[in-house]
């Protein structure tokens, strides 16, 4: 009598630790083997176990599961009343187990793999389309949706963009798209690009498609690969935030962020590592604008302010001027020469260097004539570390299309700002020029430009680095007073040839040969960009085989320029795992680049002994007579400092 | 929906277009670069502070701080003359005129 009692009893209990609020799978077995439906029972504990607490609470359905025919190419598919479909084909290695070891060429590995990774997805999909976000977000839908209504789109305040007309739990959430890859329009009130341009390193291009696929592939990897959290950081830390959970057992990570230094010293290892804790500031660094066309509206890039090693993070970490390194958005072109049209219509492609400070003080200062203002941002730690993280993500996996006008360097890098440190204040602002985006930056204290209002500390501090434009004038204003030149402007004097300059060195005092040296320096450069200049007429006018000569610097010139596009690709040298490289890869990233670079130094060692033979004699003769002036200027300045008994280095 | 084949290929094709390529600032370089033969390049692992990246990549400067008499003060300088003053006893007590000279003529 008691018997079936306590029997009913037991399956009461069942049923209320079920009724409390809890995903099920229901197996559609009546037309399974026995075999068949213990196999596809356990494939589907398994992925309730693998799945978060969160996850299952609040998909708090009844979701069936079937075998079903489908074509040849799918795994499976869900619909909101159909529930999960999996391929039929799969299940006869599922029930006899040699699914577990049958290799496929994708990334999970296992058929088995695949279809637990299957079921995930679709259940991702079912978890997206329920519309479960937690209730400070529907309040705060709630709300915007209201002040749509009373206020319009223009009036709209910032945290709403993007909030009016959600649907999906994920997949439009502003975060989860900045991060995936589908960032704001510029100026368009929050409307979201179309394709998706972080293409390289993708575990499954799959989830390129649409935002909904990209949700559901990624979860597959968060809640079955160990080393999702140091592949892909950001978007691990999203969904751990989201469900308020991370997987067991995640890997270690390598240690320090993998980039490839796109520096022109190919001589050094190009593969680098940056540790997001050393970086003690990160600047928004901008080159003051000229009237070059592709420069005409500045350029945008990012300072990381890296501590020498033990040198604890501080204002002292300001002048560790070697450790830093400039992110910097460039447009690439596989020519010599750049086509405005090309450029305005988006032909170039837009890729994320990284490069040593020197190298693009150098650049823009000595070669360009243009001075660098580089001010700090204001970004709390977190902040910070995430924007570092972000950009050797990018630096990894992303490939766009360079527009002049609507995705330059200030647009690719306000996105990067902006999905980084996930700033809400960055979250509505649109700016499409570099000196318009610091404005911009400053105005919501965003950036503190207070370090540029004293000119020489700016200078000193390297807040500032002033174009050589100016320091040439003032070193001619030096020759002017020590010397009796009958030139009159700076131009004048470099325009002299060097023969005409060199007599004046041997009565040069150390301060007037300090000046000379400086000036001597600017007629080389000039002269080098001649020389240049001559070159690449030469060379695009005689590209099509009518000047014989050219052909072997040209060759030499056309593989550089082939060769060294894996610095900004780095993507390229890996062909197996996704996301940021782990220890398991670096071995091969460290060869691979380095026999690259290898080729690289050969191929730049033949280019520096053919280029000049193309030289016009005149040009030739001048530019050897400028490095004479150089070196006897070098031995002077010597010369006087030894006999006034200066300090000399160890 | 799930499916068993990538699209990779398509993928694949994408990048090798543009796989061949160089920056607008680069290719200037490379020819500045193949003409300029008094760019020297430093080793990152260098014992003597003469050789080290720091101080010689202050030498420009130098020569403006020396030649100014001290107006144009660089960070190139600033971090080369902090440097010398951390590992060069003899360098502590000297005026930045001093070091300025000494880089100079290196």
């Amino acid at each position: 009598m008691t018997w079936p009692r306590a029997w009913l009893l037991a399956l009461a209990l069942l049923a209320s630790a079920c009724s409390h609020a809890e995903l099920r799978l229901a197996l559609a077995d009546t037309a399974l083997s026995a075999s068949e439906r213990q196999a596809s029972l356990q494939l589907l504990q398994e992925a309730l176990d693998a799945l978060p607490p969160h996850f299952k609470q609040q998909l708090d359905q009844r979701i069936s599961v079937r075998w079903r025919n489908l074509p040849a190419e799918v795994y499976g598919r869900a619909g909101r009343l159909r529930g999960i479909e999996l391929n039929a084909a799969l299940l006869p290695a599922l029930s006899d187990g040699s699914s577990a070891t049958e290799q496929t060429s994708r990334a999970h590995g296992s058929v088995r793999r695949e279809l637990l990774a299957t079921v995930l997805h679709e259940l991702t999909h079912l978890y997206d389309r329920a519309r479960l976000w937690p209730l400070a977000q529907k309040q705060l839908q709630h709300q915007c949706r209201q002040r749509q209504q009373s206020l319009g789109a223009v009036g709209l305040p910032e945290h709403c963009r993007g909030q009016t007309a959600r649907r999906f739990t994920l997949s439009d959430d502003p975060l989860l798209l900045d991060l995936a890859g589908w960032p704001q329009y510029v100026g368009r009130r929050g409307a979201r690009e179309q394709n998706n341009h972080q293409v390289a390193r993708s575990p499954d291009s799959y989830e390129l498609s649409n935002p909904r696929e990209f949700v559901a592939v990624n979860m597959e990897y968060f809640l079955l690969d160990p080393s999702y959290a140091c592949r892909r950081p950001l978007l691990a830390r999203y969904l751990s935030e989201h469900f308020a959970w991370s997987p067991a057992n995640p890997q270690p990570c390598a240690d320090g962020l993998a980039y490839l230094n796109a520096g022109r010293d190919f001589a050094r290892q190009p593969l680098g590592s940056i540790d997001a804790q050393r970086v003690y500031q990160v600047d928004y660094l901008l080159a003051e604008a000229n009237d070059v066309l592709a420069s005409r509206w500045g350029h945008s890039m990012l300072r990381l302010v890296i501590c020498a090693p033990g040198r604890p993070l501080g204002p002292d970490c300001r002048l560790d001027l070697q450790e830093h390194l400039v992110l910097s958005y460039r447009a690439f072109v596989g020519d010599v020469q750049l086509s405005s049209w090309d450029g305005l219509t988006g032909a170039y492609p837009s890729r994320l260097f990284v490069l040593p400070l020197a190298q693009v003080v150098e650049e823009y200062t000595k070669v360009e004539l243009r001075s660098l203002a580089s001010v700090p941002l204001k970004l709390e730690r977190s902040q910070l570390e995430q924007l570092v993280t972000r950009a050797v993500e990018q630096h990894w996996s992303y490939d766009g299309d360079y527009w002049f006008l609507s995705n330059n360097c200030a647009v690719e890098t306000l996105k990067l700002l902006r999905s980084g440190s996930q700033h809400p204040r960055l979250q509505a602002l649109d700016s499409i020029m570099p000196n318009g985006l610091l404005d911009s930056l400053v105005a919501r204290n965003l950036a503190d430009r207070s370090v540029l209002d004293d000119d020489a500390e700016a200078l000193r501090l390297g807040y500032r680095f002033d174009s050589f434009r100016d320091r040439y004038q003032a070193m001619f204003g030096v020759l002017q007073t020590q010397l009796p030149i009958e030139q009159a402007q700076v131009e004048d004097w470099l325009n002299l040839p060097a023969a005409q300059r060199e007599p004046w060195f041997a009565q040069a005092d150390l301060r007037t040969s300090a000046a000379l040296l400086l000036l001597e320096q600017a007629a080389l450069r000039r002269q080098l960009l001649l020389a240049q200049d001559e070159l690449k007429r030469r060379y695009l006018s005689g590209r099509d085989g009518a000047d014989p000569t050219l052909n072997q610097a040209g060759g030499a010139l056309q593989q550089i320029l082939a060769n060294s596009g894996f610095l900004s690709r780095p993507a390229e040298l890996l062909e197996s795992g996704y996301g940021l490289p782990q220890r398991a890869e670096w071995q091969r990233l460290e060869a691979e680049s380095q026999a690259r670079q290898r080729q690289l130094r050969q191929l730049s060692d033949n280019l520096d002994q053919e280029v000049r033979t193309l030289l016009e004699p005149a040009r030739l003769a001048e530019l050897q007579a400028t490095e004479s002036n150089l070196t006897q200027l070098g031995q002077h300045l010597r010369a006087l400092h030894k006999a006034a008994g200066g300090l000399q280095l160890p | 929906m799930r499916f068993v084949l990538l699209n990779s290929l398509v993928a694949l094709a994408l990048f090798s277009a543009t796989a061949q390529a160089q920056t607008l600032e680069a290719t200037s370089n490379i020819i500045v670069r193949a003409l300029d033969r008094t760019i020297d390049f430093t080793s990152d692992t260098t014992t003597s502070i003469r050789d080290s990246k720091v101080v010689l990549a202050a030498r420009d400067d130098a020569a403006s701080f020396v030649a100014s008499q001290g107006q144009i003060r660089g960070a190139q300088l600033e971090a080369a003359i902090n440097a010398i003053r951390s590992q060069v006893p003899a360098a502590q007590n000297a005026s930045d005129l001093v070091l300025a000279e000494a880089i100079l003529a290196l």
